[in-house]
């Protein structure tokens, strides 16, 4: 293989690659990048086994056709630190060789015949997404998702779609956030994948801004799911298990319902929160006719009162929520005003932003 | 490697073909028997023959070997040419998880990284084993665990594994190779499917041996063979750590063995087996110095026993058997007492004295 | 800076605080045991009792063989406890640096608090005068610079009264006491010390510290501190950390696992039914058993989530007495501590069984009935 290339292009895919070859595995080949030089471009590998990445560098002038397995940190350090513009990577005796203006690098090859086949995730996707949707929709659902529980099931969003419609849900059993979305283009397949949280990180984090529209399949065992973008593809594989039953603890029965200013709620939230620890992490919320009072009690340290105005119909009520639940969703709503549905102290509420997204949260116990 | 390259393990083979014809593969197995007989390498074929996607029908030359000979059902084989067999052979399909007890290096926390692996943590089983059990198949068919020395997984991890052992999901095998069932709890193998797996024929090992360690002469590989009692790995290991040389020094001394050279013996013995227990280490490093100095002692006892069960051998051969048969015989149940001893930690010192001195006296009398 | 401490002490406190409940008793010979169970153990000796050669560790059986008049009382932990508490807030109006040191019993720190109570001495007498008129108990309070001085000058005095140890004085007010009132010098120390011919502090104060660091070892040395008359301690405050205790003594010292499990789920159900009175939950439990022989085996654990239901706290309580009990010897009693308390929130679960409210009803239900009708209205015999 022999090919010349634009530095600041290959360390952008070298970055986006690295974001699963890990420097702790008992497989050292898992270190490696594979790079495939074919017509006009070259395509970076890696995987962790679960999950493998790929992305494709451009300006690329292919000289000689063919692979090489290379340690990903070293060549992602060589690149990193070198000054050149471009950079001529060349394979010779089990070596990988690497020449700028003023250096040259010798690299130890592995046998890329022991890389672990990396799914192609070829062929048509399932349905085809704009970025922006794709954000908007894991972004309000992938906080809300269970971070290493032994129930795998909502370690990870669970994605539906039916007859042309799309939905994202996540939960760790106290809160749950769910989001309905509109796919650009899509087939008859219907589909449920709970796709892990690590995998949706890492593709949001590879697709730019720029990019158009990312599509997105599982293979016909529905046991992968494959993220493709212009020029990144992410597959992993999918999460065991049963989601929970999430229909049935989204309430349908609130009787009370306050209007809220996005912003002032989560500024109050906030101030209410200063005043609670670890020990006591609960804020009350108090709504009664235009007013909302929010309190915070940390024993012995003190107590925080909190005033706002509230559209509030209905009785008055009191209920106690932890903050942070409430602050992790404010934090991405994107509309001036959000809606509070509640019904009951020991019943949980819904926070909706839109008719698309809604977030459940279950209350504490205020005893 | 085709499963059927596992040879002398009947019953593994046809407790195997039997499920996957049957289509009923349970989803745990424990695989036990004597280490170094092949349970690892018929573990990895089986994973291979699960993960395989176009299985196919084994050759009729490798079914009228031996141990199939009376099977009727069909065998089957993995393709051995398609992507995840390649991976398998290579050791990086991405659904065959090998779990032993050194992962803790591996491990995403830094105070388990540093622990020394002695046992078969339940962080190690926990990170490896039950989150891994977590994601689907990476490539479709299965995902296979083949966990070595199952014996040493602590109660904690046993009990951790349970459930997942209980009702793992659909496309998931665990196998546990043990050397003996008794450090496992009840309800951990009773949970799975129990192979029991044979000491190899004498003659295949040397088999084996020739092709493996060619340069080695007859003699010693008919000594190795018969001294690791059926083990491949044993004997591989044996001659690894020299012992065809070592042996002379070993067993000479009991030609003329008296009490007066006793201590002399006992000193002799001492270092030999600090060498071989250097040797064990090597192969495992994170073992204690006790542990070391007391695998040293069990190879070189086992040498002494050997050599007396030859004389037992020749003796019974010229018919005049007599006083000379019982003397071998009483000095293998010495040696086996001795090594029974240090097993439950005596002192190693006193121990090989008491002993060179029985022999001796029994020599003598 | 010198330090001004007080020792308050009620002398037989279990029997003084019955004499107070039950003033008929007054003048007569009382023991503190249970009454109905064959080797039960006496607690607590009035001094008329006493004079008879009743003391206190000795079987009930016994007791009454040397003093068949004696009347008998079954312990009542919790009135000792209210009294024991009431007393406390009454020391505690004078110095913030109260250490308790069991039921009836206290240190006071009360160093620069001239200006406010005049000398100690003066703050002792109304101590003891307050205590008198708000509990009707007679204290007897010893005022010296340290710790041990002002208790053995309190147990000097008893069982009432005031004694004063001027600085300076402490070695020549020890010095014709006997050395049994030092302390840590028990039975067999004493006799150790009779051997040697030192039957009074002075004479353990004139010896020299290598002479009696070779003969007691560690001991030497405390006991050649002591007997001058210098102890540093310091006066420990109450602990802040809030926790519910409770404790039984067994009606009599058993090795009976079905009993010590009876025992413990009436202290665990107690122990809840405060927590919930609190409207708290706890975080951790510990369990502390005292076997016959003195000796005792505790054991702790963590509660995640916080819990105040009865079943739960039972449970673990149970599961941590499997634990405790390693021992054959009988038990004497057992005390459950729920600490890590926290103002009861609790984060509800989106899916989870309805179990744990179910236990909140029952368990608030059964409060009810057992405020009105008493403890034993409804007992869990599972």
């Amino acid at each position: 293989m022999k090919l010349r290339v634009n530095r600041h292009e290959l360390a952008e895919g070298l970055a986006a690659v690295s974001g699963v070859t890990t420097s702790r595995t008992p497989k050292p080949i898992l270190q490696c990048v594979l790079m495939e030089a074919q017509g006009d471009c070259c395509v970076l590998k890696a995987t962790d086994l679960e999950m493998s990445v790929s992305f494709t560098v451009t300006q690329v002038e292919v000289e000689e056709k063919g692979d090489i397995l290379v340690s990903a940190d070293k060549l992602s350090q060589i690149v990193r630190e070198s000054g050149d513009e471009t950079l001529l990577l060349e394979t010779g005796e089990g070596l990988c060789h690497v020449r700028g203006q003023d250096s040259h690098f010798q690299i130890y090859q592995q046998d890329t015949r022991e890389f672990p086949p990396v799914p192609s995730g070829g062929g048509p996707a399932d349905f085809e997404l704009e970025t922006g949707e794709l954000r908007r929709l894991v972004g309000w659902t992938a906080f809300a998702a269970a971070r290493e529980t032994s129930r795998y099931a909502i370690n990870g969003v669970l994605w539906e779609l039916q007859k042309g419609h799309l939905s994202l849900t996540a939960t760790d059993g106290r809160r749950l956030s769910h989001a309905e979305g509109k796919p650009k283009t899509t087939t008859d397949r219907s589909l449920r994948a709970i796709i892990p949280i690590k995998a949706l990180n890492l593709f949001m984090r590879i697709v730019g801004e720029a990019e158009g529209d990312v599509g997105i399949s599982v293979t016909e065992n529905e046991n992968q799911v494959v993220l493709r973008s212009s020029r990144a593809t992410v597959t992993s594989a999918l999460v065991e298990g049963q989601f929970p039953n999430y229909r049935d603890v989204i309430p349908t029965d609130s009787d009370k319902q306050a209007d809220l200013n996005t912003a002032e709620f989560l500024s109050a939230i906030r101030r209410a929160a200063l005043l609670t620890n670890d020990e006591s992490r609960s804020v009350k919320l108090s709504f009664q006719g235009d007013e909302l009072v929010l309190t915070g009690r940390a024993p012995e340290e003190g107590e925080a009162v909190v005033r706002m105005l509230a559209a509030f119909q209905g009785e008055p009520l009191d209920i106690g929520f932890n903050p942070v639940f409430l602050v992790d969703a404010l934090k991405v709503v994107e509309s001036d005003r959000v809606t509070l549905e509640l019904k009951a102290s020991n019943r949980p509420g819904i926070l909706r932003c839109g008719p698309n997204m809604l977030y459940v949260v279950m209350p504490l116990n205020l005893s | 490697m085709s499963i059927f390259d596992v040879r002398h393990q009947p019953r593994a083979h046809r407790m195997i073909q039997r499920a996957l014809s049957g289509n009923r593969v349970p989803h745990a197995y424990v695989f036990h028997g004597p280490d170094g007989v092949g349970k690892e390498a018929f573990a990895t074929a089986f994973a291979q023959l699960l993960l395989c996607p176009n299985p196919r029908s084994a050759e009729t030359d490798l079914r009228k070997r031996s141990e199939l000979a009376d099977w009727t059902g069909p065998a089957m084989d993995a393709c051995g040419e398609c992507d995840d067999c390649r991976a398998v052979r290579a050791d990086t399909h991405p659904d065959m998880h090998r779990i032993y007890r050194q992962l803790n290096a591996f491990h995403p926390d830094t105070a388990v990284r540093n622990r020394k692996a002695l046992d078969l943590g339940v962080d190690v089983v926990r990170h490896f084993v039950i989150d891994a059990v977590g994601a689907k198949p990476a490539r479709g068919r299965a995902k296979v665990f083949i966990i070595r020395e199952a014996d040493r997984i602590t109660t904690a991890a046993q009990n951790a594994l349970l459930k997942t052992l209980e009702e793992p999901p659909a496309t998931t095998f665990l196998i546990l190779l043990v050397s003996s069932l008794e450090r496992l709890l009840p309800t951990t193998f009773s949970r799975c499917q129990l192979v029991s797996f044979s000491p190899l024929p004498q003659d295949f090992v040397a088999l084996q041996l020739r092709e493996l360690r060619p340069e080695l002469e007859d003699n010693a590989i008919t000594y190795v063979a018969q001294l690791a009692e059926g083990s491949l790995g044993l004997a591989l290991q044996y001659v690894d750590d020299g012992i065809p040389a070592i042996r002379d020094r070993i067993v000479t001394p009991l030609e003329r063995l008296d009490a007066a050279g006793g201590s002399t013996v006992v000193k002799d013995w001492m270092e030999s087996a600090k060498s071989l227990g250097a040797a064990c280490r090597r192969r495992d490093p994170e073992i204690s110095d006790t542990e070391s100095q007391r695998q040293g002692l069990n190879v070189l006892l086992a040498l002494a026993s050997a050599w007396y069960r030859d004389r037992l051998r020749s003796a019974a051969g010229k018919a005049e058997t007599g006083p000379r048969a019982t003397l071998c015989a009483d000095a293998i149940s010495a040696i086996n007492t001795a090594a029974q001893q240090i097993e439950l930690n005596a002192n190693v010192q006193l121990c090989l004295e008491a002993l060179v001195f029985r022999l001796a006296w029994q020599r003598a009398s | 800076m010198e330090r001004e401490i007080i020792y308050m002490t009620v002398t037989n406190f279990a029997v003084a605080v019955e004499r107070v409940v039950h003033p008929e008793l007054r003048g007569r010979p009382v023991v503190v045991a249970h009454r109905d169970a064959a080797r039960s153990i006496v607690t607590s000796v009035s001094s008329e009792a006493r004079a008879e050669g009743v003391r206190p560790g000795m079987t009930l059986s016994r007791a009454i063989r040397y003093c068949g008049r004696a009347v008998v009382l079954p312990p009542n932990e919790s009135l000792y406890g209210r009294a024991s508490r009431a007393i406390f807030r009454v020391l505690a109006g004078f110095s913030p640096l109260l250490e308790p040191s069991g039921h009836g019993h206290a240190y006071l720190d009360v160093t620069g608090t001239g200006r406010l109570f005049g000398p100690p001495r003066d703050t002792a007498w109304k101590a003891q005068k307050e205590i008198r008129r708000q509990l009707r108990l007679d204290a007897s309070l010893g005022i010296a610079s340290n710790k041990m001085v002002s208790r053995i000058a309190s147990e000097v005095i008893q069982p009432a009264g005031l004694q004063d140890v001027p600085h300076g004085n402490e070695p020549s007010f020890l010095s014709p006491l006997s050395v049994r009132l030092l302390p840590g010098v028990g039975p067999r120390t004493e006799t150790q010390l009779a051997d040697l011919n030192l039957r009074i502090i002075r004479d353990v104060a004139a010896m020299k510290m290598e002479h009696l660091a070779l003969a007691f070892g560690r001991l030497g040395f405390t006991l050649y501190q002591h007997a001058r008359g210098i102890d540093r301690t310091p006066v420990y405050p109450m602990q802040a950390v809030p926790a519910v205790e409770e404790a039984k003594v067994l009606p009599e010292d058993s090795n009976d696992f079905d009993l010590l499990q009876r025992v413990l789920r009436e202290i665990s159900e107690r122990a809840a039914r405060r927590l919930r009175e609190k409207k708290q939950r706890t975080g951790r439990m510990e369990l502390c058993v005292w076997y016959a022989d003195h000796r005792e085996g505790r054991r702790g654990l963590k509660i995640a989530p916080p819990v105040q239901s009865s079943t739960i706290l039972c449970a673990r309580a149970l599961t941590l007495l499997d634990l405790v009990m390693e021992r054959r010897t009988r038990v004497r009693s057992m005390r459950l501590r729920l600490t890590d308390l926290s103002a009861g929130s609790v984060q509800m679960e989106l899916f989870a069984d309805p179990g744990p409210e179910r236990h909140t009803k029952l368990d608030l239900a059964l409060d009810t009935l057992r405020h009105r009708y008493g403890d034993k209205a409804i007992v869990n015999v599972a």
